[in-house]
Parts: C-alpha cells; sequence; structure tokens
C-alpha cells in the first residue's frame, strides 16, 4: 500500500495544518481514523482536513494517471491503489453516518452543549444531516402513529427513546506512545479501582470509557 | 455485506430496556408472579384476567402492551383505569371488585416494573422458580442440557431486567446467569461457525432468544466469509427490503 508513484514526489500541504505531510502518512492516519471509527462505540471527532487532504491527493492521482502513456502495468496498479484509497475513505465516511443515524438525538445534544474550543465531532454537511434526520424522523412518527394516539400520549421523547451509545462496552487496543496511571474502574463491587500503567506496543482488551480521551489525542489505536 | 436497515438492538442485558427495540418489548411482556401490597378497588374485574384467565388474553394486553410505552411510568395508571373500565361491559368477567391485600397475581414485567416502588407500597415481587435456587443449582451442575427455550424464551434478558426489583438473591441470580452462558457459550460458538448449508433447528432449539440471535450472528459471518471466498462479495444483489415487492405490470400502472 505505500507504493509511491515515481511522477507523485510533492508533498501534499492541507488547508488548515502546518504540518506537511507525505501521501503516505496521510493515507497511514486516514487508516488509522477509519479503524478508530469502525471500532469506537460512539461518534468520534470529525478529521475534516484529512478528509480534504485525502480527496485532493486522489484528484491529483487521477489527473497523473490520465497523463501517463498506456503502460498498462503501472497505470493498473496505480488505479487499484485509487480504488483501494478510495474505498477506505467512503468506509470511514459511511461508518461515521451509521453512528450518526444510530444515535441522532444525543449527537445533536452533544453538538448543541459543546463549548467553543472543543473541537466538533460533525462537520458541517453531517450536522446539517443530522438535523434533518431529527425532523424527518419526528414528522414521520407524528404522521404514521402519534396523531391517532388519545392527545395525552401523543409526544415521544426522542432522546429518552433512542438509546445511547454503550461507552461501557470492550474494545481491543494497541498502545502507540506509553501511558502512565490509568485509573480503572472494576466491574464488580468486590475490586477496588486500580491504577495501570501501558507499555507501548502492548495490546488490551479494556473498557472504552476508560481509555476514550486516549483515543482521541491518538495515543492509543483501536484493532 | 453492509445492511439496509438497521434494527434497534435489545439493551435488556445492559441497565435499562430500549424503549424501541422490539425485542424488549416482547421480552417485557413475560409474566411475573407478584404480591399486591395495597387493596386495590374496582380493579379487580382487569387484574382477574391478568392472573391467567385463557380466553380473555388477547383482549386488553395487546393494547395495553403498547400504551405505556408513550410515556413515563406516572401515566400507566391512568391507562390502567382506562382500560379497566372498558372490560367491566364484558359479562362474562366474574365481578370481583376489591382486590384484597396480599392476594398474588401474574403481571407482565412491564407493568410491574412501573408499579413497583422502592418504598414498596403497592407491590412486592416474588423470582419465579428458573431464578430460584433450585434451578440455579441444575444451571451450575451442567448449563449445557438445559432447554432454555421451553423455560422462558428471554432467560437473560429477563433475568438482567429482574435485578431491578432489589431481592437479596440479586448478587446469586446475576452470578448464575452469568456462569450459565459462560458454560453455554463455546457450543453455541463452534455449531454456528461449523454449520454451513445445513438444517440448524436442532442446533437452535434448546437455546434462548438471545443465544439465537448470537447464533445468527455467527451464521451470517460464516456465510458472509464464504461469499467473500467465492469471490461473489462484490455482486449487487437485491436489498431485503424490497426482495418482496412483486414487479408491477404495465397495463396496471396504466389505472
Amino acid at each position: 500500500m505505500t507504493e509511491e508513484p515515481d511522477f507523485l514526489g510533492q508533498d501534499s500541504d492541507g488547508g488548515s495544518e502546518e504540518v506537511v505531510l507525505t501521501p503516505a502518512e496521510l493515507i497511514e492516519r486516514l487508516e488509522q481514523a477509519w479503524m478508530n471509527e469502525k471500532f469506537a462505540p460512539e461518534l468520534l471527532e470529525s478529521k475534516p482536513e484529512i478528509v480534504e487532504c485525502v480527496m485532493e491527493q486522489l484528484e491529483h492521482m487521477e489527473e497523473n494517471v490520465r497523463r501517463a502513456k498506456r503502460e498498462d502495468l503501472k497505470v493498473s496498479i496505480h488505479q487499484m491503489e485509487m480504488e483501494r484509497i478510495r474505498y477506505v475513505l467512503s468506509s470511514y465516511l459511511r461508518c461515521r453516518l451509521m453512528k450518526i443515524e444510530k444515535f441522532f438525538p444525543h449527537v445533536l445534544e452533544k453538538e448543541k452543549t459543546r463549548r467553543d474550543g472543543e473541537p466538533s465531532s460533525l462537520s458541517p454537511e453531517e450536522l446539517a444531516f443530522t438535523r434533518e434526520f431529527m425532523a424527518n424522523t419526528e414528522t414521520y412518527l407524528k404522521n404514521v402513529a402519534l396523531k391517532h394516539m388519545p392527545p395525552n400520549l401523543q409526544k415521544v421523547d426522542l432522546f429518552r427513546a433512542v438509546p445511547k451509545p454503550d461507552l461501557d462496552s470492550y474494545v481491543f487496543l494497541r498502545v502507540r506512545e506509553r501511558q502512565e496511571n490509568i485509573l480503572v474502574e472494576p466491574d464488580t463491587d468486590e475490586q477496588g479501582d486500580y491504577v495501570i500503567d501501558l507499555e507501548k506496543g502492548s495490546q488490551h482488551l479494556i473498557r472504552y470509557k476508560t481509555i476514550a480521551p486516549l483515543v482521541a489525542s491518538g495515543a492509543v489505536q483501536l484493532i | 455485506m453492509s445492511e439496509a436497515y438497521f434494527r434497534v438492538e435489545s439493551g435488556a442485558l445492559g441497565s435499562e430496556e430500549n424503549f424501541l427495540s422490539l425485542d424488549d418489548i416482547l421480552m417485557s411482556h413475560e409474566k411475573l408472579p407478584v404480591r399486591m401490597e395495597t387493596a386495590m378497588p374496582r380493579l379487580g374485574a382487569f387484574f382477574l384476567e391478568r392472573s391467567g384467565g385463557a380466553e380473555t388474553d388477547n383482549a386488553v394486553p395487546q393494547g395495553l402492551a403498547l400504551l405505556p410505552r408513550l410515556e413515563c411510568s406516572g401515566v400507566i395508571w391512568l391507562t390502567v383505569v382506562l382500560t379497566s373500565q372498558a372490560q367491566v361491559i364484558l359479562p362474562s368477567q366474574p365481578p370481583a371488585w376489591l382486590r384484597l391485600q396480599g392476594s398474588k397475581l401474574e403481571l407482565p414485567l412491564w407493568l410491574a416494573k412501573g408499579l413497583f416502588d422502592n418504598k414498596r407500597r403497592i407491590l412486592s415481587v416474588e423470582l419465579p422458580k428458573i431464578y430460584q435456587e433450585g434451578w440455579r443449582t441444575v444451571f451450575s451442575a451442567d448449563a449445557n442440557v438445559v432447554d432454555l427455550h421451553k423455560i422462558g424464551p428471554h432467560f437473560y434478558g429477563f433475568g438482567s431486567q429482574l435485578l431491578h426489583f432489589d431481592s437479596p438473591e440479586n448478587a446469586d441470580i446475576s452470578q448464575s446467569l452469568l456462569q450459565t452462558f459462560i458454560g453455554r457459550f463455546r457450543r453455541i460458538m463452534d455449531s454456528s461457525q461449523n454449520a454451513y448449508n445445513e438444517d440448524t433447528s436442532a442446533l437452535v432449539a434448546r437455546l434462548d432468544e438471545m443465544e439465537r440471535g448470537l447464533f445468527q450472528t455467527g451464521q451470517k459471518g460464516l456465510n458472509d466469509f464464504q461469499c467473500w471466498e467465492k469471490g461473489q462479495a462484490s455482486q449487487i444483489t437485491v436489498s431485503t427490503l424490497v426482495q418482496n415487492y412483486k414487479k408491477r405490470k404495465f397495463t396496471d400502472m396504466e389505472d
């Protein structure tokens, strides 16, 4: 996957970030974001810079492929690589959409109560989508069922009805940076809280709630 | 193979059931033996049907099952009163006007949960037999031979929700549920991963609903993998949501 095409020697420069990434690093970041999103029980931060950069890269690669001579092997290998990157990107976006559809009242609530400094978990398009989805669901429920019910029963509180993301579910993770003093709360009442250190390169099965901030900062990778 | 439609899964094994989950609605309709602590004037006719009259089971419960879903438990009383008054018209019910204190009934779980209060003014719940000492020792002896479908198709879900009723045996019940599942899990995983293209009814007959769901997930994973190996994974197939639609004839559309 890290095949670098000869005529794509430049580094990519995202719009809002100062760090210059090689295309290989960009794809690696995309894959990490993709895996984290797939295995996390809740919607993670949106990464608009990665998505934009990858789209740019794909366009460059398409142009280059069109310009190149019709040498079958090189062109078809690059086309395969483009297909793979496109699949990863669309799978990442699909996973986010699925989580938005599943937890839409909670996602909207989180967005409303978010303070200004914190990063958003929804891109602007996703926010518009969520709002429309909620409006459509409410209208649908009202027209199909609720307006035929007795008047005092005509409200459904979607925030309470739709299940919350289960932050207590267990996830597998691999540690990328050494962490110390992670407080682990026990399942049963008999064990007390205890503190563990995470060694670099080790793999664990742990509750998502305990390591959620580490996933956001990139110190661990969900597998 | 991505799904066209995501069902709301059962939350019964967690802290609280999911409002929109069909599995939870079915599960909480199972009956629970209960003892009334306060008298309930004029609700005797309603509750008499609930304690297991055969022919009356269809009339009230279905509609009543849906109503509490729409509001918090405060309104259950209102719906109970409304429907009981509707029922009083039926001539075949013996008029048991006053429900005396201490009488035993069988209520569905959702009703029992709604009426249960920590100060125990209204109900006191007795555990069903399968969650009591006798059956717990059976499960600890060998969990694999028990027919969980027969003794209660929602064994795990119902048992997990029973823990809400603050019985002194809660710790034992939860341990027993956990150990039963651990004992049975290996066989389920094994059989679901190795039964390809076969009739699985014999394997699934003794499993309860949650285990059946697990079995089906395993089967689906196996089928998807075999599909991928044969190279059929990228074939576009008809979505399950529209598979049953018949083709409209041109002549029909002209009407």
